[in-house]
């Protein structure tokens, strides 16, 4: 299965280079559920995660040509969609007008459209518990046990070291267990 | 890594989410007018060069224009 699946990945990465509007359509209908989902959570804003998504794929549009034969779509559409959020952080950061609002603990709002769409409870808990990780956890948490991306390729996509990415994961999912135990749902 | 670890199968199991519809199709339909625009030689160098310098050219002369009027105004 992984074969096949890193197979056609090899064969849609040919078909991209070439240009094929059919080959972007595949890739785009595959991974925008999941890039999206991993966005989402690590933003925690709808309207920002669409624009995040929106400049991911143009970028995929438009680098297309360029892309390495080898390259593994999943994961450089991953590394772009974290990078952009890294960038949009930095430059949100740098706006002193929104320092302070940043500086506070963010907890996150008890109910949230993003939440309300969530139907069960225990999906409910978990999404408020990967809200309040700090970023460098949660995107860690996202990529491994929500994507279910190898913790070499996140690690890759993180720019840290497959042990430090460990390190992180075991630490967010101590956090994500402790807030989800007065709950009763561990 | 996620084989005996509650917590970690359960978020595997978290729902999938998605744009809307629209979102989606206004998405798919730039990305394919971008691939196209990049497939040609000529609106490559257009966008690289030629639209840039333009932009550069027009903004730089409306510059010039207001610190002239401005110059005017205050008889510098």
């Amino acid at each position: 299965m992984g074969a096949m699946v890193t197979e056609h990945g090899a064969t849609l990465v040919a078909r991209l280079r070439a240009g094929e509007t059919s080959a972007f359509d595949e890739a785009y209908d595959l991974y925008r559920p999941r890039v999206f989902g991993f966005l989402l959570r690590l933003t925690q804003q709808r309207a920002l995660a669409e624009d995040l998504l929106q400049e991911t794929f143009l970028r995929l549009a438009t680098k297309s040509a360029g892309l390495a034969e080898d390259t593994r779509l999943q994961a450089w559409l991953f590394t772009v969609a974290r990078n952009l959020f890294v960038s949009h952080r930095r430059w949100v950061l740098l706006d002193l007008d929104r320092l302070g609002t940043l500086r506070r603990a963010p907890p996150p709002a008890p109910v949230t459209p993003f939440q309300r769409s969530s139907a069960r409870q225990t999906h409910e808990a978990l999404e408020r518990g990967i809200a309040a990780l700090p970023v460098k956890y949660r995107e860690v948490i996202l990529l491994v046990a929500v994507e279910g991306l190898s913790p070499c390729a996140a690690a890759d996509i993180v720019n840290i070291k497959p042990e430090a990415l460990r390190q992180r994961l075991r630490r967010a999912r101590e956090m994500l267990a402790q807030r989800l135990e007065p709950r009763g749902t561990s | 890594m996620n084989d005996s670890d509650p917590i970690l199968e359960r978020l595997a199991d978290l729902p999938e989410e998605d744009v809307d519809d629209w979102r989606r199709e206004h998405i798919r339909v730039r990305a394919h007018r971008a691939m196209q625009r990049s497939e040609s030689k000529w609106l490559r160098i257009y966008d690289r060069f030629v639209e840039p310098a333009g932009l550069c050219g027009v903004s730089a002369a409306y510059l010039f224009w207001a610190f002239s009027i401005c110059a005017t105004i205050y008889g510098v």
